[in-house]
């Protein structure tokens, strides 16, 4: 049972990732966003469901979609939007950018932006956490792309074979919203008629959850990242969340209108381009319902929170556009640790 | 053609495999074979019952541990044998050697020095075979070792996903490399992959002709009718090392001699006697297989090694303007 | 101490083991066919260490690399080997996509010292998929450090250079023929300075430039060329590719004013080409006629010994490339 505080905590942190998100498509619509990016809307609560079952000694691996992630483990908005704008400030001064979001003081040492590869690398630094005795477990988000990918399979059976603390977070996202329920899948690209058959044949034990019931998905990421910290051995959840309409063209685009909280207790009403999605998929709305119905919070209280939200968005995503570009120079350095003669 | 002859063709084949690798050994002992062999000796009953259900026009790829199933397919094993020896009359005119065997006038698209390699060829192949429209199946032999590989997963869901003419061939033997199962796998049998996309699998007694036989027939009755592929997992057992010159001394004695109880020739030997064949003409069978072998043998040694002067060549196609070599 | 190549990595390894408790031993054999010699040379170091060796390991290159770079980023110093070096391009993503770049992407706030371990090279009887020399392909990686020893104490020095004290993803490439070739290593000494090339026959009328296997190879030349044609040949051996050594090249090269590069891999963007380029951009002026390669045809290793032969960089090769850089007749005697 959480706290009132971690309740509003996890609001928070919800919030946080939505109104970045919203910011990252108000940076593209102002054409300052240089070039494609990936956003989370409708799967911050996967991020946040995860990121408040970690221990600080804990290692994420996340992917091209990795805001979301990195806000919910405490990374810092302002300097996040500077390396999404390739900026000095942002997480690497602009040598990594959107497809290599990191934070390596918060356990975010490496990120790829190649659909796979990120299994076998999380493997082994459980590997090396179970080799040296380290406490944390190893995190790894990836999408459902990711079971297609030979590499997938490789780590899977590695990760059985060596028994790591490893914790596998599916996100698989394109979920149709009378789906989400059952953990059976659709694909023209992949024929397992459920992901979680994958891992299960390799002895991974599997759960399935709908991304957008909050309190079954907190419940069950809980559980498993409690159960790989006891067991020291790999578990595989899927997280099953609906596309965000926004989410479905080449380029993220806002659909309809920024999210408006109000909708929740149906004042105002979603635009037709984002509406069934806001209804029935949207676990952000969904938490906000669920939080009214269970009297945690007040409607005012709600809105306190995103107003303060908002602020720290928007202070932030100024701060970066006004973040200088990196010097020619930089380019050159950190190749190797020693400077070649 | 009888049950009977059938099973006498097989025990042919098996012994053409068994002598010709037997061949292979002593010439690798002496120095006459220019690379590594890796002889599938012990495991000829997978290649002879499988190739027993294919068809002309249908493509096999092969695994670095391949003489049987060409020779199982019908290659001419003088052509297989000057090849392993890197002579000009060799399948590949001595330039592929013993895992780069190819012999396309049989549908025998190639062999692999690459774990996995082959199978998702075999599903190109598949899949051209399908758009041709002409009935073809391609059947793919690889090991328990593939299994490790991403290669592997990746083309049982293509295959399943195209619902291709393919038959996966899995030779159990237990090994990968110098690997056992139990420290390569978490699974034993790779058939076990299958139940996700749907694949139609079955394990069978890979020492077995006559059972390799049934099971393979209609499978790829099936393939070539459209219900997609088929995973056929027979559970064998290589008699000699990963390749010739590796001591084995990763292996129990125990197990080895267990195995050879079940050699797959014996095995045939005892169920052609119940079914009233002669010790006589078993051993005729045998006998003869050695005398074509010996006179391969012969001439094999004596043919001579490919021309130098041809070595730069046929790196690429013939186009306008090109120049071959370095 | 008179030890062979292949002791020399043994011994290296083991010391790097008892030194870290960091480093990490993964993947597949390292001796390659000679199975018994490995089991000698490593048996006793791999067994002490057991807990930190993991090499009953599926086929799985890609997934085997990746978890390397995750050893590595997770702080450990993992030594992975994947045999064949052919077989490195089954788990070439990590390898060129992935830890070369961590370093440079966080702006150096992370990094992956793992060291990729494989046997590179024309074997004899390996055809087209066993006989890789990958230097040249990976040479173009930035991020990745290659390290080609020729000999038993630059093998042994670089590979506990590699173990212990790189910060950086490094290839390691022996090669099956300099596996049991011998020599007198002090075990004492300092340790090997990497990114320094070693001048292992000094000379005056032609630079021959080597790594890796060409090394013996250079050096029987040189021989030949003094004993049948007077000229006296300098052989400089790269030891590693990158870092890459220009400034002892370049003196040599401007010392002789003859330059002659022996290298195992295609000629065509081999490595041969980059160490043309940089005599061709750097000692031009002191050049008395053309940069020549002698490298590995541009064609699949075909399998017959004689092909092979055919199409591989030999010590006659060598001498003949010399002699006609030279101008000498070749094919006579002086």
């Amino acid at each position: 049972m959480q706290s009132l505080e971690q309740t509003a905590g996890a609001l928070e942190r919800m919030l946080l990732i939505r109104r970045f998100e919203e910011g990252m498509l108000q940076l593209h619509r102002r054409s300052i966003m240089p070039v494609h990016f990936h956003i989370s809307i409708g799967q911050e609560a996967t991020a946040v469901g995860v990121c408040s079952s970690a221990t600080d000694e804990d290692v994420i691996y996340t992917n091209h979609r990795s805001n979301g992630h990195l806000l919910a483990r405490g990374a810092d908005p302002g300097r996040m939007y500077a390396e999404q704008l390739g900026r000095i400030g942002g997480n690497t001064d602009g040598k990594g950018g959107t497809l290599h979001m990191v934070a390596p003081e918060l356990g975010i040492p490496w990120t790829t932006s190649l659909v796979g590869c990120s299994v076998p690398m999380a493997v082994g630094s459980a590997l090396a956490h179970k080799q040296f005795g380290q406490a944390g477990i190893i995190i790894a988000f990836f999408g459902d792309g990711v079971l297609e990918e030979g590499a997938f399979y490789e780590g899977i059976n590695l990760a059985a074979l060596w028994q790591v603390p490893l914790l596998c977070i599916c996100e698989n996202n394109g979920v149709p919203a009378d789906m989400r329920g059952v953990d059976t899948a659709k694909s023209s690209t992949f024929l397992a008629r459920r992901l979680t058959d994958i891992p299960s044949s390799f002895g991974i034990k599997c759960s399935t959850v709908d991304g957008a019931d909050v309190k079954a998905l907190f419940g069950v990421l809980r559980g498993a990242a409690d159960t790989v910290r006891k067991e020291r051995r790999t578990q595989f959840v899927e997280v099953r969340t609906s596309r965000y309409p926004g989410n479905r063209t080449f380029w993220p685009h806002l659909a309809g209108a920024e999210t408006c909280l109000p909708w929740a207790w149906n004042e105002g009403e979603p635009p037709e381009a984002v509406r069934d999605w806001s209804m029935h998929c949207d676990p952000l709305m969904s938490h906000v319902r669920q939080l009214l119905a269970d009297g945690v919070l007040s409607r005012e209280a709600i809105l306190g929170i995103d107003a303060r939200v908002r602020a720290r968005i928007e202070a932030a995503m100024e701060s970066a556009i006004g973040s200088p570009h990196p010097s020619g120079d930089l380019a050159y350095c950190d190749v190797f640790a020693a400077k070649e003669g | 053609m009888t049950e009977v002859t059938s099973a006498c063709g097989y025990l042919r084949q098996m012994w053409l495999i068994r002598v010709f690798e037997e061949h292979v050994a002593r010439l690798s002992k002496a120095g006459e074979v220019p690379g590594f062999v890796h002889l599938c000796s012990g495991q000829e009953a997978v290649a002879v019952g499988t190739c027993a259900a294919l068809e002309d026009g249908d493509y096999l790829f092969s695994s670095h541990r391949g003489h049987g199933h060409f020779l199982a397919r019908g290659s001419d094993p003088y052509g297989v044998l000057t090849e392993i020896l890197g002579r000009q009359d060799g399948l590949c005119g001595g330039y592929g050697g013993s895992m780069h065997l190819v012999d396309a006038q049989r549908g025998a698209l190639g062999a692999t020095g690459v774990v996995g390699g082959n199978i998702p060829l075999c599903a190109g192949a598949a899949w051209a075979a399908a758009e041709a429209g002409r009935g073809r199946v391609a059947v793919v032999f690889f090991g328990d070792g593939a299994g490790g590989s991403g290669v592997f997963h990746e083309t049982l869901n293509l295959a399943a996903l195209w619902r291709l003419p393919m038959l996966f061939v899995c030779e159990n033997n237990g090994y990968a490399e110098f690997t056992s199962r139990e420290e390569h796998s978490v699974v034993k049998h790779l058939s076990e992959f299958c139940a996700p996309y749907g694949i139609a699998n079955t394990v069978v007694d890979g020492n077995d002709v006559l059972a390799v036989q049934s099971a393979a027939a209609p499978m790829v009755a099936a393939a070539r009718g459209g219900s997609g592929p088929q995973f056929l997992e027979c559970l064998t057992y290589r008699l000699s090392g990963h390749y010739e010159g590796d001591s084995m001394s990763y292996r129990d004695k125990a197990e080895m001699a267990a195995w050879v109880a079940r050699d797959p020739i014996l095995r045939l030997h005892r169920q052609l006697t119940e079914l009233g064949v002669e010790d006589a003409a078993l051993a005729r069978i045998e006998a003869d297989v050695r005398d074509e072998l010996d006179q391969v043998l012969a001439r094999a040694v004596a043919a001579v090694p490919p021309a130098a002067d041809r070595v730069l060549e046929g790196v690429l196609g013939d186009l306008p303007g090109r120049e071959s070599g370095a | 101490m008179q030890m062979t190549y292949l002791q020399a990595l043994g011994r290296a390894i083991g010391e790097a083991l008892d030194e870290n408790p960091r480093v990490v031993v993964m993947g597949s054999r390292f001796g390659g066919h000679f199975a018994a010699q490995e089991d000698e040379a490593f048996g006793p170091a791999l067994a002490k260490h057991a807990a930190r060796v993991y090499m009953s390991v599926p086929i799985a290159e890609f997934g085997l690399a990746g978890a390397a770079v995750g050893v590595a980023l997770a702080g450990g110093r993992p030594l992975l080997s994947f045999n064949i070096a052919s077989f490195m391009l089954h788990g070439l993503p990590p390898i060129v996509n992935e830890a070369p770049n961590v370093r440079y992407t966080t702006g150096g706030r992370v990094n992956a010292p793992l060291t990729c371990y494989a046997l590179g090279g024309i074997r004899g009887g390996g055809s087209s998929q066993h006989s890789h020399r990958l230097q040249s392909m990976l040479g173009n990686i930035p991020g990745l450090q290659i390290l080609t020893p020729a000999t038993a104490g630059d093998a042994y020095g670089l590979m506990k250079w590699c173990l212990l004290e790189s910060q950086d993803p490094t290839v390691f490439l022996a090669h099956s023929e300099l596996l049991l070739s011998s020599e007198d290593v002090d075990l004492s000494a300092a340790p090997l300075p990497v990114g320094v090339a070693r001048i292992c026959r000094p000379g005056r009328d032609v630079s021959i430039i080597a790594h890796s296997v060409t090394v013996p190879r250079s050096i029987k030349a040189a021989e030949v060329l003094q004993r049948d044609h007077g000229i006296s040949a300098e052989v400089i051996d790269l030891r590693t590719l990158a870092p890459f050594d220009r400034g002892t090249l370049l003196a040599s090269v401007r010392k002789t004013g003859y330059a002659v590069i022996a290298d195992e891999c295609h000629k065509s963007f081999g490595v041969n080409a980059e160490v043309a380029a940089v005599i061709a951009e750097e000692a031009f002026a002191a050049l008395k006629a053309p940069v020549r390669r002698v490298a590995t045809a541009d064609v699949p290793i075909p399998y017959d010994k004689g092909l092979e032969r055919e199409i591989s960089v030999t010590a006659e090769k060598i001498v003949e490339g010399v002699l006609a850089t030279l101008g000498r007749p070749v094919g006579a005697g002086a």
